[in-house]
């Protein structure tokens, strides 16, 4: 009787210590950074594991948004302050956390044949889509006519050690391209050096995995671009980063135009033939500059460019509403709406 | 069968029917999935939480700068008013479906709609 009553209450207390712990085992961090919210869910942290996380990655955000920021002046080492120095003099010096940033980007710039480009900060502030606030009107011709006829390139700069060196004083360095994947991938890095195997780092919508989400994959839905829904969802595994670029983030009409913010180092104007290009890959990096890179590439090119960056894992959504998607990719969505009929291009 | 040789006695019978009420309701207090099945997750700088999208309300959200205002109606929700430029929020539109979602990006204010929990979404990626 004895034992029959221990099992029983073995049983209650599994049952009680089950209920406790499942509104306690993932818990959720809050800050905003990089122009945007940062969300990080952590799995089977400690309290102080938490804690520390936290400090931590408010400061290296805080850090990263100061420093990385290309046109407000924060410190004498800035990104800015690198702009402003290669328009005077060609050249500036840089820190190692910038020449880190730097160097990342280089070989994405290179194998994409420069459809990624973060030397066209010049042509990004041109537009206006720097500002808070959206413009109303694009750039005269002539303004981005004489942008395309000194066409600054990223291969124009020269990275060095301590600093940079450019012979076309119209390099602007702008990562908006990169930054957030950069950042996700570092993030990731930080939390798992605390020992977290299990969490889910968002910023502002792009985002990278570790682990899982309590014994079943972390499951994401991929926002439909032309709604307010999911166009579909996905299931990521340990490593895993998804991020999407489109044309609904940042964009204003002039008349009955339309002007998004991903632009076309060839034509100086928003790339034309994508609404929105999804990647998934180990590397947040990578994913953050091929989104960009496929969406510039357009339907004619978009694969040979994701050959070309080693990315496995696309979606291109053309202006018709068609989906283009590589094998890996078709294999991994679950679509919420029929994709053929789904999607309407608003004028 | 005599009395001691069963496997619980009544002391025990009270004791299962006292955790077993306990544990209900703290599934009723911290788990709320909403009559409907479906419910808002809202953020805000200093706050999360859950909201049924239940019934005809309209509740204020206190955000970086200011109150944004939302509608609950019908199953959906909106933003009706925000304190930031472009109205990106409001411009959403009613928020229906599992998956849907509006944010107030200057206001760091966030709604999120949920279904069931078997459907549940960890993050959106736009």
């Amino acid at each position: 009787m004895h034992g029959n009553r221990l099992c029983l209450y073995s049983l209650l207390l599994t049952a009680l210590l089950t209920t406790a712990c499942s509104s306690n085992d993932q818990q959720s961090l809050r800050f905003y950074a990089l122009g945007t919210l940062i969300e990080v869910s952590l799995r089977d942290a400690e309290t102080r594991q938490v804690t520390e996380i936290e400090r931590q990655l408010i400061a290296q955000f805080q850090h990263w948004q100061t420093h990385w920021h290309p046109w407000q002046k924060n410190s004498d080492d800035n990104l800015a302050a690198i702009n402003q120095s290669l328009a005077q003099s060609g050249e500036a010096g840089i820190n190692a956390e910038l020449g880190s940033l730097l160097r990342a980007a280089q070989p994405y710039y290179e194998q994409s044949n420069g459809l990624f480009d973060p030397a066209i900060g010049g042509l990004v502030r041109l537009w206006g889509f720097n500002r808070e606030t959206m413009p109303t009107a694009p750039p005269e011709k002539d303004r981005l006519a004489d942008w395309l006829e000194s066409r600054p390139r990223y291969a124009d700069l020269v990275i060095r050690a301590d600093r940079v060196v450019s012979d076309n004083r119209n390099v602007q360095l702008d990562f908006g391209a990169f930054a957030k994947g950069y950042a996700l991938q570092r993030a990731a890095a930080l939390v798992h050096e605390h020992g977290i195997r299990h969490a889910l780092i968002n910023a502002g919508g792009d985002l990278i995995v570790l682990g899982n989400a309590g014994g079943r994959p972390w499951r994401v839905g991929i926002r439909h671009p032309r709604s307010s829904g999911v166009l579909a969802t996905v299931e990521l595994s340990d490593g895993e980063a998804l991020v999407t670029s489109g044309d609904y983030e940042r964009y204003f009409w002039a008349g009955d135009k339309r002007y998004h913010h991903i632009l076309d180092p060839r034509t100086a104007r928003p790339a034309g033939g994508a609404i929105a290009v999804s990647v998934i890959d180990h590397n947040a990096a990578r994913a953050d500059a091929a989104a960009t890179a496929l969406f510039v590439a357009g339907v004619q090119d978009w694969r040979r460019t994701a050959e070309a960056m080693n990315v496995d894992c696309a979606m291109l959504i053309d202006s018709r509403g068609r989906i283009h998607m590589t094998g890996c990719m078709q294999k991994r969505l679950q679509f919420k709406i029929d994709p053929e009929k789904g999607i309407q291009v608003s004028p | 069968m005599n009395r001691s040789s069963r496997i619980t006695t009544r002391g025990d019978r009270i004791v299962v029917a006292l955790a077993v009420v306990f544990v209900l309701s703290l599934y009723a207090v911290y788990w709320q999935p909403g009559e409907t099945g479906t419910t808002i997750e809202y953020q805000t700088p200093n706050d999360r939480g859950e909201i049924s999208l239940d019934g005809e309300r309209e509740l204020s959200l206190q955000g970086a700068e200011g109150v944004s205002h939302i509608r609950i109606h019908d199953g959906a929700v909106r933003f009706t008013a925000s304190p930031c430029r472009n109205k990106h929020c409001i411009h959403s539109g009613w928020l229906r479906h599992s998956g849907d979602f509006a944010t107030c990006l200057p206001n760091q204010v966030a709604l999120l709609i949920h279904g069931p929990d078997s459907q549940r979404l960890d993050a959106i990626n736009y």
